[in-house]
């Protein structure tokens, strides 16, 4: 039998005490009241001549009866489903019967109580309270046959065994309910074993559905995901594509007309170096959205060298100075220490400038501090700018794909910058973390180990 | 936390030791009620000439019960009279004395158990006023039974139950039916059990 059978085993049998125990309490109240109605229908008065007094009979019903059964109800309600309770009660039922027995004249019918009293305790599926109650059976008719054997057998001089003989029927009735409590029993441990069976297969199903329902929402937050992607892609790629389609377009128009002002070296030197920053817009849309799905699919592989981080970044910062300048953003850089770190260089690379770039575009045109430290086997950087900032809520969501939190629309991008950086550090087996509060900038830190552990 | 368990428990014990003393108190002083057997007046040696109740003469037994109307412990000594009249075949004439308390009515007295005891084939109730006959028969108590033989002799006088309001077989009986059957009882009298058939002090002056 399992631990949970066994408990629902208990369970069950526990609720069955407590019922009987109820049962009994009310049986006993109506017991009582049965026999002060009995006393005062047969015996209700002693006379003397023309003199009635209350009989014997009534006052042991109501003083004898209430003593008998008050403590067994006492129990029942007091302390119901305890073994003492019901032993009590067992014992208390045949001391009830002997007290009727008596009450009666000591008729024959009367004794029928004690087999109705057996088989109502058998309500308890317990058969040790057929022992109790048997054995006050037992010893009123051992004593009765000693000391006052008339009232038991009806004769003077009984045999010393007849309490035996009496105490044999009772006996032969409680070997067929004892037969059948411990059938019941039995079959009580089976329900408790089935229901314990089929709880475990809910569970099993619940958890199942559960797990289903866990799928579902994730392929619909993954096709959600899905149709923002397509939406943000085609808005990205189409602002540099109509742009480029309009110098284009401008330059046709020039070469029909003729118009050799517009195709001055210094105009058309403009216009390629538009059309080249476009395209490298595009080329940069369309490596994130490559970088996305390499994430996605679990296929970013990074390929580690030796990298000095130190030249690495200056590197970087010089490639973007003149982006920076643009935007009126100075590039502070705080550089003294030398590091090397085993790591894939373009991937650090395309760390640095993701946070760079965003400094860039949310710095409002403030300075950017950018900070090189090391510590206990790690490189540390860290980009600061005096811009927008993040407020508090959305520190983690700017971690998440397509998530852009910017109030400002007018600054471009897919969504992906920091969900790349986040994936690319923690394959290298860093962290990144940001502290932000809105008008206030953002200081973005990441570190990486050293020696990286792919 | 145990140690108040344990305390609980001894408690409990205690209580349920009391209670069960205390059942077997009542039980043995409700046993001692109906042991208790009521008074007998002077003992006759035959029938009493100063009776009004006429003594037939064809020498068969006569027996004489005096009954209280309204004792509930006399319900079993007309049960026992109707088992006694079963096994002697209408062998003695029998008389149901039913004592008339002073001031009763005749229909107060004719109550259950003057029409239980009317329903026993061969058995006469008669009323007894103020309980004179009973005290010419020397009757204190309920269920008091007196057997003749055809000649006036007492054979046996006592109770026919063997307690307050218990049937079953006892001494007396078993005396009643063999004096009716055989002409000799085994014992000549026995305890009676059942209320009493005057007031205290009308018994008193009976017994001097």
């Amino acid at each position: 039998m399992t631990a949970r059978a066994e408990e629902l085993f208990q369970q069950h049998q526990d609720a069955i005490y407590r019922r009987t125990d109820r049962m009994f309490a009310v049986l006993m109240g109506i017991q009582y009241i049965a026999g002060i109605v009995a006393a005062l229908a047969i015996s209700p008065k002693t006379w003397s001549g023309d003199q009635g007094s209350i009989h014997v009979h009534v006052l042991a019903a109501v003083f004898l009866g209430g003593l008998i059964l008050s403590l067994p109800i006492a129990l029942a309600l007091l302390l119901p489903g305890r073994t003492v309770t019901r032993h009590v009660i067992a014992i208390a039922q045949m001391l009830d019967s002997a007290l009727l027995i008596h009450l009666t004249g000591g008729r024959i019918e009367t004794h029928f109580h004690v087999f109705g009293s057996l088989a109502f305790l058998a309500f308890y599926r317990d058969w040790r309270v057929l022992i109790s109650a048997s054995t006050v059976v037992a010893l009123d008719h051992f004593f009765r046959g000693v000391y006052w054997p008339q009232s038991v057998y009806g004769i003077l001089s009984p045999s010393p065994f007849r309490w035996i003989e009496h105490s044999s029927w009772v006996i032969f009735e409680d070997i067929f309910i004892a037969l059948g409590c411990r059938q019941s029993i039995q079959e009580m441990r089976e329900i408790a074993e089935k229901r314990a069976l089929l709880e475990q297969v809910v569970d099993e199903r619940a958890e199942n559905i559960a797990a289903l329902q866990k799928i579902r929402t994730q392929l619909k937050d993954a096709l959600e995901a899905k149709e923002a992607f397509i939406s943000v892609c085609g808005h990205e790629l189409k602002t540099p594509l109509t742009s480029l389609t309009l110098q284009t377009q401008l330059a046709q128009r020039a070469i029909k007309a003729g118009n050799t002002a517009l195709l001055s070296p210094d105009k058309v030197s403009n216009l390629v170096n538009q059309t080249d920053s476009q395209v490298r817009r595009l080329l940069r849309l369309v490596e994130d959205m490559l970088d996305h799905s390499r994430i996605q699919m679990g296929k970013l592989t990074l390929r580690p060298e030796n990298v000095n981080f130190s030249e690495l970044v200056e590197e970087v910062v010089a490639r973007y100075q003149l982006q920076a300048e643009s935007a009126g953003c100075s590039i502070w850089l705080e550089n003294g220490v030398d590091l090397v770190g085993h790591w894939d260089r373009f991937r650090i690379e395309q760390v640095v400038t993701n946070l760079l770039s965003n400094a860039i575009k949310y710095g409002t045109g403030k300075p950017i501090e950018i900070r090189l430290t090391g510590q206990d086997g790690a490189a540390l950087i860290s980009v600061r700018d005096h811009g927008l900032g993040i407020s508090k809520e959305n520190h983690s969501k700017i971690f998440k794909q397509f998530e852009r939190v910017s109030i400002s629309n007018h600054i471009a991008g897919l969504g992906l910058g920091l969900y790349i950086t986040k994936n690319i550090v923690e394959q290298h087996g860093g962290e990144i973390r940001v502290e932000s509060e809105p008008n206030q900038g953002s200081c973005f830190t990441v570190t990486l180990p050293l020696k990286f552990q792919n | 936390m145990k140690k108040k368990k344990k305390k609980k428990t001894a408690l409990l014990a205690l209580v349920i030791m009391i209670w069960a003393g205390a059942i077997a108190g009542g039980l043995k002083a409700l046993g001692d009620y109906a042991n208790m057997s009521g008074k007998v007046g002077k003992r006759l040696g035959a029938w009493p000439s100063a009776s009004a109740l006429k003594r037939p003469l064809d020498h068969k037994p006569i027996l004489v019960l005096f009954l209280h109307p309204k004792c509930p412990c006399s319900r079993a000594t007309v049960g026992q009279l109707d088992a006694l009249m079963a096994q002697t075949n209408r062998k003695a004439h029998v008389y149901a004395m039913f004592v008339q308390p002073k001031g009763w009515t005749e229909n107060e007295t004719k109550g259950p158990l003057w029409s239980k005891a009317a329903e026993i084939p061969g058995v006469i109730p008669i009323l007894d006023p103020e309980g004179r006959e009973a005290k010419h028969f020397g009757a204190l108590t309920s269920g008091h039974l007196l057997a003749f033989d055809g000649e006036g002799g007492l054979g046996f006088s006592g109770g026919i139950t063997i307690s307050r309001g218990h049937m079953g077989d006892n001494p007396g009986l078993t005396a009643a039916i063999q004096f009716v059957n055989s002409g000799g009882a085994p014992i000549q009298q026995s305890k009676v059990f059942g209320c009493s058939l005057f007031k205290t002090h009308e018994k008193v002056a009976l017994r001097r």
